[in-house]
């Protein structure tokens, strides 16, 4: 049975609206850009919603229009070197752990998109495989590297407490 | 690994979804809407409804001031403090709207910790146009947010073009016809950058019906802001000295 429409669009809506626009932060690494292409990526999910509400994965149909969307306005900048560390976009809680966010972001693209749909959005391997077009042991090679690589370089700094 | 993984959500957490992202009954047919400028100077203001201010559509949504606040509104004449609302916090200062007899609208920042009461509310004239939108673009050191009101009857939704972002962001119309988008990163840094009478000249409000059409729109002369000391009609009020303070939580926030 199909779910109603709007109904079902709206919990859905409900349901996933944060953790995308944190995976996309770390995917896109501008809070603008991320917003644009969420919002875009919810709106072609409701004008589509009966056919988006029957796909195994809505969030990852939505995370990966929003990707596709986010690429195609050629607005993200190439900056893959970890000496480029990018300014950590404007947060609506105050930052716990700004350090650890800004090594985040300084990962090669590949890596910032594995670790934004394995870790903030919790997709599995196969999951995130097919969202990003790529096998799962590239899936796993990249989240191995990345990891290894985060936890090297952040293993002294402790997060900041959190501002009461 | 594990322990990584968590720091890492534990990272990104601070960041919320704004409402703003919901796409709005407007989307459901065609492409999301495109870009308008629809700033003139001077644009001419058409037809006056002097019928008083029907109220758009609405739903629960914001946070109804408290009574504190609605009884230092209530000394503000021909404004509805029994339908004030907060809108936000900026730099620690709770703020709060009320719907004007004119169909603007009036702001009240709530004292915080290290500042004394305010002296002044701060209203935007509506003129008791429903096609004509009251914007304010509002802004602080940590956040800002712009605040308008559509009187139009059966304004559902409101595209709101902002400093600095390539695409408009639509907006439900809530409680009395307000609206409010929180400003994203790329405003907030286009302000400062490109000054505020630019800024102000690239930020525009235009509201639709269920079917899409438009039936209401900002102008120059209704869009204002507390950062430009002209701006606005100020009431003078006499709070007292031991107002309670906002929660100083020292971030930005509308209450869905």
């Amino acid at each position: 049975m199909r779910r109603r429409r709007d109904g079902g669009f709206e919990q859905f809506y409900r349901s996933t609206k944060d953790d995308p626009v944190r995976a996309l932060i770390v995917a896109v690494r501008d809070r603008a850009l991320a917003e644009d292409a969420l919002s875009e990526a919810y709106a072609r999910a409701l004008r589509r919603w009966d056919d988006v509400a029957e796909h195994p994965y809505p969030s990852g149909w939505v995370m990966r229009t929003a990707l596709n969307y986010a690429r195609s306005e050629g607005r993200i900048r190439a900056r893959t070197s970890s000496d480029d560390v990018p300014e950590v976009p404007v947060s609506d809680d105050p930052p716990t752990d700004p350090e650890l966010l800004r090594r985040i972001l300084a990962l090669p693209e590949r890596q910032r998109d594995v670790v934004a749909l394995r870790v903030v959005l919790d997709f599995d391997t196969s999951q995130t495989a097919q969202v990003l077009g790529i096998a799962e042991g590239t899936v796993t090679t990249h989240l191995f590297r990345a990891l290894s690589r985060l936890e090297q370089e952040v293993a002294s700094v402790a997060p900041k407490e959190a501002w009461t | 690994m594990n322990e990584i993984e968590e720091r890492i959500r534990a990272a990104v957490r601070p960041y919320k979804a704004s409402d703003a992202l919901a796409p709005t009954p407007n989307e459901r047919g065609g492409p999301a809407p495109r870009r308008r400028r629809l700033r003139l100077a001077g644009l001419v203001v058409a037809v006056m409804l002097v019928s008083g201010p029907a109220v758009a559509s609405t739903t629960s949504f914001f946070t109804t001031a408290p009574d504190w606040v609605r009884g230092i509104l209530s000394t503000v004449p021909e404004v509805d403090e029994a339908n004030a609302i907060k809108v936000g916090v900026i730099d620690d200062h709770g703020t709060y709207a009320a719907p004007a007899d004119d169909g603007g609208f009036c702001l009240y920042y709530a004292p915080d910790i290290r500042s004394g009461p305010p002296s002044v509310v701060r209203c935007v004239e509506g003129g008791h146009a429903a096609n004509v939108i009251p914007l304010t673009l509002e802004m602080g050191g940590d956040g800002g947010f712009v605040v308008g009101r559509v009187l139009a009857d059966g304004a559902t939704s409101v595209d709101v073009t902002l400093p600095g972002r390539v695409r408009p962001i639509t907006t439900p119309v809530r409680d009395q016809g307000f609206f409010v988008v929180k400003l994203p990163d790329a405003s907030m840094q286009a302000v400062p950058h490109d000054g505020l009478q630019a800024s102000l000249a690239s930020l525009s409000a235009t509201a639709k019906d269920a079917l899409g059409e438009e039936i209401a729109m900002s102008n120059w002369d209704s869009t204002v802001s507390a950062l430009d000391d002209g701006s606005g009609r100020l009431v003078e009020i006499h709070a007292p000295t031991d107002s309670p303070t906002d929660s100083p939580t020292n971030t930005l926030a509308y209450s869905p």
